[in-house]
């Protein structure tokens, strides 16, 4: 057991912690940032040793240990598709804040009970 | 070959959104879909013979992304282009101005049948945070139902979900060195079992999230019924959404053979298929008894993928089928019961038979074919999926085939009585012709599943299967029963009052119950799974 | 080569950055927090032999920030709204209820860490395919960096879906997010700097716009790529936004623009590498015309992501307030 291993898990249990105990609904975005990086990490950590160079250039003639590419690759797809989850996640908090003015996930549950558990619709022009 | 079936429909998708002529949109959507659904049986009778595999880009060895279209993947194919050709036909009309809503249709087709084709465990991380994206986005692009609080829950534990499951990639391949399912599986049955728990542990939990199982199915229902999100998706997210977590469990399940938990999600379908049926005779909502009876049976589904013998698991593959017809005929009906009567309240519509008489008949055949009547698709998976069992087991799953049907005795309510005054004089009643052609369709496929069962099993899965005249009268006579039980118990008792609704209420998770549910399912799978062995 | 001490000083940093983020109640100290986090992964991840990752991290923490802070600022609108009952801190409570609420989720996450790291599997790294990768990406791919040559090459089915997802995303917060019109947004002034603040941001911004393409240009040969170079010329129209204050981007328009771009991307990748043209061409071509498929699409990507990122951003700054 490696210790950057030890490290990413820490992390990522941290924002675990943080998503059960936490009341404000933007702040889990932010741990779900957070544990995306500790993923990460983690896949980055897989064969590393001390002393590894990346695996590009003229490193790839001489250097001892290589980085393994693959990945890195990935871990390229797997930020770019995290950012883009986190941005529609704000983009719907937004929407939500303005249509509910609050920021806690108790409060906006029990506000779109109110609006959701009703079951009759106020207008016709509605799509079913 | 098989990369065409997943870049195509994306590729129509841009086409769409580009093209600026409304025609030239309309005539491509349908064809299209068409196409590609004569393009996935062309797939499936191939696959009949022999494994189609495709490398991307011709790559040697396992260097490049793998996909392989076994029967399997094809009939998963084939279901999602008929769910939505189906589903194009019944939105043809209602959102034949929204660009949108056709774009984010043909990537989520894409998104999905891409994840039935490929066997790269990083590819399958991508498509479904595309597939819940695009779901996201779907329920929630427009104006009046942008501020849904569950659309977020779905999209946020779907992420968390799939940092889980991803993690557990990680070790795999720390531990295999490949991303191929199918290389990862022989070197996966050379490992000592002891090294593959904690990845196991932890893709289940995502594969657990996305097929509803029992601590983690509260928030996919209520996702179904959003005020005001198109009942397509809905419609979608039953037939699809849910089937594609089943089939990734079918997925890993082969990876991890090496860990034998048959009993556990036996044990766990069983549990989710009572709370299912629970949750459901509980709710007022129309769209939200369909949804949770999809928890339902979804849990019935996974206790026969885990049952012995061919014929169990032919039975649950013919079950996901019929299932995600039927229901889906029952989210699209209820969806235009619901636009006649602007209202989604059990206790107040009545009388669709009398008001909308297409569309009652319609439910009446969803409802049959649900429930098991003979004659109907749901008769023929359940007869198999029952056929070798042992009689505890084979109570238990009457007695969850008994809580379906009291659910569907209680929303059949809707069609008998009269009509409210309102709707009364919205004499003639208008109707989208394209959405009644979408239902009566899915109707008689309902009624073909059944009529044509045997010999459709044996096109699908290759099993020669006869239903015995004795076995029928005898499961024939177990409906009956449990019918008239149903009938006899919602005369005299009110269910889905007091104690049980105390119990729904308390199971009823928020965010944070979610995750927390999400933490105790993986040391439940780590404990057992190190305990068992 | 790189010090191993310095990679474990950053990682535990980086474990006290998250700490900080977890105890940290007020949301502007969070936003500041979560962007020293984000800088501090970056290096880690540069400490892990990884710079392609490490640039992607820091340009795209430094736009997750900004769409964090448009996010706080309207949380904080919110607030003046609605007066929201003081916190009272945590010692104040019962203890029955500090049990409940944080002995036991920290006891719940200490064992799930437990069992984690018990059963972590540990043992020897097997690593087939990394040597495979080594030795074979020159000829298979082209070009001299292996990150890219998977992700356009071997893995380019991926990375189309991971484009698809931005486009998605862009549409989806176009049509999602309460934006003024354009006409209104003209007259409305942000934020108002300096003549000397406006000097240095045009200065920084010519030097943004040549990194990002030279990043899209050399992604093949060095550390670098489509989705880098993309990021930084979002950048440059980010400091373009800053020096002319106002908000003229035809926003519809550039949305097109990316679908184009993303839906000849798709072709390029099924003519190039799904039709397995690169085995196909006689040998002594191949190495001009790998190098000229693999900065055509790294052009192709760079261009989709800037425009995605720019729409986004100009999307959040143009926000309606409440």
């Amino acid at each position: 057991m490696n210790p950057i291993e030890v490290a990413a898990i820490v992390v990522f249990l941290i924002s675990f912690y943080g998503l059960i105990t936490g009341k404000k609904m933007i702040k889990a975005v932010v741990y779900m940032v957070l544990m995306q990086s500790a993923v990460i990490v983690f896949f980055l950590s897989i064969g590393f040793q001390s002393g590894t160079v990346p695996p590009m250039g003229a490193y790839l003639e001489y250097a001892e240990h290589i980085a393994d590419p693959l990945p890195q690759a990935l871990m390229i797809t797997a930020i770019v598709v995290g950012v883009a989850v986190t941005t529609i996640n704000i983009t719907m908090l937004m929407a939500f804040f303005r249509k509910h003015p609050t920021t806690d996930w108790d409060e906006a549950r029990k506000k779109s009970m109110e609006k959701e558990g009703a079951a009759t619709l106020p207008n016709l022009e509605s799509q079913s | 070959m098989l990369t065409y079936f997943v870049i195509a429909p994306i590729f129509i998708a841009v086409l769409l959104y580009l093209i600026p002529f409304f025609k030239a949109r309309k005539a491509l959507v349908i064809l299209a879909q068409g196409a590609l659904f004569l393009a996935a049986c062309y797939l499936f009778f191939r696959t009949r013979e022999t494994e189609i595999v495709t490398i991307v880009g011709e790559y040697s060895g396992f260097l490049g992304i793998i996909l392989r279209a076994d029967q399997l993947a094809a009939m998963f194919v084939g279901l999602t282009t008929l769910m939505f050709l189906i589903i194009t036909v019944y939105s043809f009309n209602e959102q034949k101005d929204s660009r949108l809503f056709w774009f984010l249709l043909f990537i989520w087709e894409g998104a999905f049948i891409g994840l039935f084709l490929t066997r790269d465990l990083f590819n399958i991380f991508v498509l479904a945070e595309v597939s819940s994206a695009v779901a996201a986005v779907l329920l929630m692009y427009k104006r009046t139902n942008r501020s849904s609080y569950h659309g977020i829950i779905f999209l946020m534990v779907n992420v968390i979900v799939m940092q889980f499951y991803l993690l557990g990639v990680g070790y795999l391949y720390m531990l295999t060195g490949a991303l191929d399912m199918e290389y990862s599986h022989m070197i996966v049955s050379t490992l000592d079992r002891s090294r593959l728990i904690l990845p196991f542990a932890l893709i289940m939990t995502a594969i657990a999230a996305k097929s509803s199982m029992l601590p983690l199915f509260t928030f996919l229902p209520k996702v179904q019924s959003i005020p005001r999100a198109p009942v397509s998706v809905a419609a979608l997210f039953s037939a699809l959404q849910v089937k594609s977590g089943l089939y990734l469990f079918l997925r890993f399940r082969h990876l991890f053979e090496a860990i034998d938990m048959t009993g556990i999600f036996l044990a766990l379908g069983i549990l989710t298929a009572v709370v299912g049926v629970a949750f459901a005779l509980t709710q007022t909502d129309v769209k939200r008894i369909l949804a949770y009876s999809t928890v339902a049976q979804a849990g019935l589904i996974m206790v026969g993928l885990n049952l012995e013998g061919v014929y169990a698991y032919v039975g649950s593959m013919y079950h996901i089928i019929s299932h995600a017809i039927s229901k889906s005929l029952l989210f699209l009906a209820t969806g235009m019961v619901i636009r006649v009567y602007n209202t989604r309240d059990i206790g107040e519509i009545r009388g669709v038979l009398r008001s909308l008489p297409v569309v009652g008949v319609c439910i009446v055949f969803g409802i049959l074919s649900i429930t098991g009547a003979p004659l109907f698709g749901g008769n023929i998976s359940k007869y198999f999926m029952m056929a070798e069992v042992n009689l505890p087991l084979f109570i238990t799953m009457s007695f969850i085939n008994l809580g379906t049907i009291l659910v569907f005795i209680k929303f059949a309510r809707i069609l008998f009585g009269t009509p409210s005054e309102e709707v009364a004089q919205q004499q003639p009643i208008q109707v989208d012709k394209f959405k009644q052609t979408a239902i009566v369709i899915l109707s008689a496929l309902c009624l073909a599943g059944g009529v044509f069962g045997p010999g459709l099993v044996r096109l699908l899965f290759g099993v020669d299967a006869t239903v015995s005249l004795g076995g029928f009268v005898e499961k024939l006579i177990i409906l009956l029963v449990s019918w008239a039980v149903g009938l006899l118990l919602t005369k005299y008792r009110h269910l889905g009052r007091g104690g049980l609704q105390r119990v729904t209420n308390r199971l009823d998770f928020g965010f944070r119950g979610i995750t927390v549910s999400m933490g105790a399912f993986l040391v439940l799978m780590l404990v057992l799974v190190g305990v068992l062995m | 080569m790189i010090p191993n001490p310095m990679l474990y000083a950053i990682l535990a940093l980086w474990v006290f950055g998250a700490v900080c983020i977890l105890r940290e109640r007020r949301n502007v100290r969070v936003m500041i927090y979560l962007f020293i986090f984000s800088l501090l992964t970056s290096l880690a991840y540069f400490l892990l032999g990884s710079p392609d990752t490490a640039m992607a991290e820091a340009a795209i923490g430094a736009f997750t920030t900004i769409f964090f802070i448009v996010c706080f600022e309207k949380y904080e609108a919110l607030k003046v709204d609605g007066p929201q009952p003081e916190e009272s801190p945590a010692e104040k409570r019962p203890v029955g209820a500090w049990l409940k609420r944080v002995v036991a989720p920290l006891l719940f996450t200490a064992v799930i860490g437990a069992l984690m790291l018990y059963f972590s599997p540990g043992g020897e790294v097997v690593d087939h395919l990394k040597s495979q990768y080594l030795t074979q990406f020159a000829q298979d791919v082209g070009g001299e960096n292996a990150v890219t040559a998977i992700y356009l090459g071997y893995r380019v089915y991926d990375t189309l879906f991971e484009a698809l997802l931005l486009v998605v995303t862009v549409l989806a917060v176009a049509h999602m997010s309460y934006s003024t019109s354009l006409q209104s947004t003209k007259q409305k002034r942000y934020l108002k700097p300096s003549v000397v603040e406006i000097a240095v941001v045009r200065a920084i911004a010519v030097v943004i716009l040549l990194f990002g393409v030279y990043l899209i240009v050399n992604g093949h040969i060095t550390a670098g790529g489509g989705f880098q170079g993309g990021l930084f010329i979002a950048a440059f129209f980010v400091c373009r936004f800053l020096i002319h204050n106002i908000h003229d981007l035809p926003v519809y328009k550039l949305l097109r623009l990316e679908e184009v771009v993303f839906a000849s991307s798709v072709l390029i990748a099924v003519f190039v590498i799904f039709l397995g043209m690169t085995y196909h061409l006689p040998a002594e071509h191949l190495p001009m015309f790998q190098g000229v498929y693999m900065v055509i699409m790294n052009f192709m990507i760079g261009m989709k992501v800037a425009c995605g990122f720019t729409i986004l951003f100009y999307r959040y700054v143009t926000i309606e307030r409440r």
